[in-house]
């Protein structure tokens, strides 16, 4: 199912599981929210569960046939927090050793988002829009960083906009290519270029947490159905 | 159910879903991760007439080059089978629709398409996109780098070597007034230099037969399309330009080769303009970097503002470089002798200097020694390195009191640079040798010989005054 569960105990699959964790860490958390803890409770709860699973190999248990890595940690989440008093035992017995680190920033990002989207009458529907939070900004985020490194953090900046849209109506080709001092020809061909490698850096982040191609557009469409029914 | 939804940072202007708090679209950011890729990741092909640009693995149109008038691709012959240098300009949208501007740049291709010279890059085919925006010619491919790229990374040209492109630039400049041409837009970017040191003039007269027949030169009524900083003054001011025109920019391309430096700098074009008009020749760029008499005359003429000043045409031009070159050799044929064994002593001093470049305590005495044998040798080639010999000599004994301020292996570095260049001004030291022996970065190498520039400037200001 998932890369990082594809091998029990390599260490190399539970970086990769931590990272997931990470970058997937502000819709758990929102999720444990929606259930009326406190901001500081959500955040051991979030904390506690991701070590839970992490020292416990939750991941390794799974059949990877049976769904994808997003409603796996949701429905781990669900049982995770049924059973509070279980893992409250478990942690003053010596347990969830594995340590996440977890920075204010990210803590914050998460609030402000479990803030916007805590009128959602459906928690599993709040939990869905901030996992596609997180997966566009892991995206984002990873192309950003591709271009910085080629230096050139300025068109990617400049031409953001025709991937991610906005309030703003798009300025044609010409206008824009005249104020960056770049042909027409030229522009056309670097916004085709962000956009194809802004979908494959979306849909590599979705295969870390699906098996196949085809999985990666269900899931893709799936995110999509969450966002078009509100 | 509870508030609303992101309605405060309003919604997608393409798709009209809500944006979030970052003020994207996550719709329109999902939706792009179905795309087709048969479509989004292969950009179409990019076409004028019978040439296709190339492109990069990453689907990126390969750019040979990009100037303010347009841009050059490398691009495919489909017809012929060959690779071309494709020119794109973007036709102003005031001389779309101008008959006037069409003939003219069919006359100027027709003109450039039968020049035919080794200094040339020959034109092979010209055109315009049907919708009259862009005009297009394909050139010869050439293999190499321009003058401009040469002397930013390598630093600036001897005398012998920079003659040896100018004398080629006038034979290309010779052989077009043949055809009636000019170019209008000779300076250092628009030389190319192939790998065997042979110089291709491009970009004749094309570029500018499009962008001039707007009235983009008048000052008073656009923009100066291109760099104004090779241009002749009368191309400021909307005179008649003639192949005189070609002379003055020849002339500034030269002194940018010798110099590393325009004659007449600035960051607007109004500033190189009054400079041009107002300013005398910074002469003292020349002397610095030991160039000639003769030619620092001929530099004068040719960089005269009055047109009737300046040689009367490209071979009279050409002539004159080639009776330069020719002085310069008989001078060092007379000095043969002496520099192969200034040679032999400087090559060992380099050696030694590089074996020892981690210990500086032993350094004032390797060049006490490297100075020690070459004063064993006639002083009289030294003539006018001397001073500066000693000068440096000065240098390393403050580096070594750790007086100077770039106490730095890099300081270290760019000392034995500058070694090297004072003692060899005319490059006489055979390319065996490694100029600059600790580096092979092209970056360290290019600020190893601007801060040896900047450094030996200052110390002949310093040693002018002092004497």
């Amino acid at each position: 199912m998932l890369a990082a569960g594809r091998s029990e105990a390599e260490p190399e699959a539970v970086a990769a599981l931590a990272e997931l964790c990470q970058i997937y860490w502000a819709p758990l958390y929102g999720f444990v929210r929606s259930r009326g803890h406190t901001v500081h409770d959500a955040q051991d709860l979030t904390q506690s569960f991701f070590a839970y699973l992490l020292e416990h190999k939750v991941y390794a248990r799974v059949d990877r046939r049976k769904g994808r890595f997003r409603s796996f940690l949701l429905a781990s989440l669900k049982n995770f927090l049924a059973d509070t008093a279980d893992r409250e035992r478990t942690l003053k017995r010596g347990g969830a050793q594995i340590f996440l680190p977890l920075h204010e920033e990210q803590a914050q990002g998460a609030e402000s988002l479990f803030q916007t989207y805590s009128g959602m009458s459906n928690e599993d529907r709040l939990f869905d829009r901030s996992w596609a939070e997180a997966l566009v900004a892991a995206a984002l985020e990873r192309l950003s960083a591709d271009y910085k490194r080629e230096a050139k953090e300025q068109l990617f900046n400049e031409l953001r906009m025709f991937v991610a849209g906005g309030a703003d109506p798009l300025p044609s080709y010409a206008e824009l290519g005249q104020r960056l001092g770049i042909a027409e020809s030229t522009l056309r061909s670097h916004v085709t270029r962000l956009r194809a490698r802004y979908r494959e850096a979306l849909r590599t982040e979705v295969r870390r947490t699906v098996d196949t191609e085809k999985q990666v557009d269900q899931e893709l469409r799936e995110l999509l159905h969450v966002l078009t029914e509100m | 159910m509870g508030k609303p939804l992101a309605s405060a940072v309003g919604v997608c202007s393409m798709c009209g879903k809500p944006l979030n708090a970052k003020g994207d679209c996550l719709a329109c950011l999902l939706r792009t991760g179905l795309e087709e890729t048969t479509v989004e990741t292969k950009p179409a092909v990019l076409a004028f007439g019978d040439f296709e640009v190339e492109q990069h693995a990453d689907g990126s149109c390969w750019e040979l080059g990009h100037g303010a008038i347009g841009v050059t691709y490398l691009a495919a012959d489909r017809v012929l089978r060959r690779r071309v240098a494709l020119k794109v300009i973007e036709v102003p949208a005031a001389a779309r629709g101008s008959q006037a501007v069409r003939d003219r740049f069919l006359r100027e291709a027709r003109a450039a398409a039968t020049l035919r010279h080794p200094n040339v890059a020959a034109v092979f085919q010209f055109g315009t996109s049907p919708d009259a925006t862009h005009c297009y010619y394909a050139m010869e491919l050439i293999e190499g780098e321009t003058l401009a790229a040469r002397v930013r990374r390598d630093g600036p040209l001897n005398a012998k070597k920079a003659l040896k492109v100018a004398i080629q630039i006038a034979r290309a400049l010779t052989a077009a007034a043949a055809h009636g041409l000019i170019h209008r837009d000779l300076k250092p970017s628009n030389i190319m230099l192939t790998s065997d040191s042979e110089v291709k003039v491009i970009d004749f007269g094309l570029a500018k037969a499009i962008t001039d027949a707007t009235g983009d030169m008048d000052l008073t009524h656009g923009e100066f399309v291109g760099t104004p900083t090779f241009a002749s003054p009368e191309q400021f001011g909307g005179g008649p330009v003639d192949a005189r025109s070609d002379i003055y920019a020849l002339g500034g391309t030269l002194w940018f080769a010798l110099t590393g430096l325009p004659p007449h700098p600035g960051k607007t074009l109004e500033e190189i303009r009054d400079r041009k008009k107002r300013d005398g020749l910074p002469v003292a760029q020349l002397i610095a970097r030991k160039v000639p008499d003769p030619l620092v005359k001929l530099l004068r003429s040719t960089l005269a503002i009055d047109p009737a000043k300046r040689p009367a045409s490209a071979r009279e031009l050409m002539e004159a470089l080639e009776s330069c070159r020719r002085n310069l050799s008989r001078r060092i044929g007379a000095s043969s002798e002496e520099t192969a064994l200034r040679n032999e002593a400087f090559a060992r001093a380099l050696t030694d200097a590089k074996a020892c470049a981690s210990d500086p305590e032993s350094l004032q005495a390797l060049f006490d020694s490297a100075a020690k044998k070459a004063s064993t040798i006639s002083k009289k080639p030294f003539k006018q390195n001397w001073a500066y010999l000693q000068t440096m000599l000065r240098l390393i004994r403050t580096y070594h009191r750790g007086e100077y301020d770039q106490v730095s292996d890099d300081a270290l570095v760019w000392i034995i640079a500058a070694l090297n260049y004072l003692v060899d001004p005319f490059d006489l030291i055979p390319d065996t040798i490694p100029l600059l022996g600790l580096v092979d970065d092209a970056h360290v190498v290019e600020l190893v010989t601007d801060k040896t520039r900047r450094t030996l400037d200052a110390f002949m200001a310093w040693e002018t005054a002092a004497h």
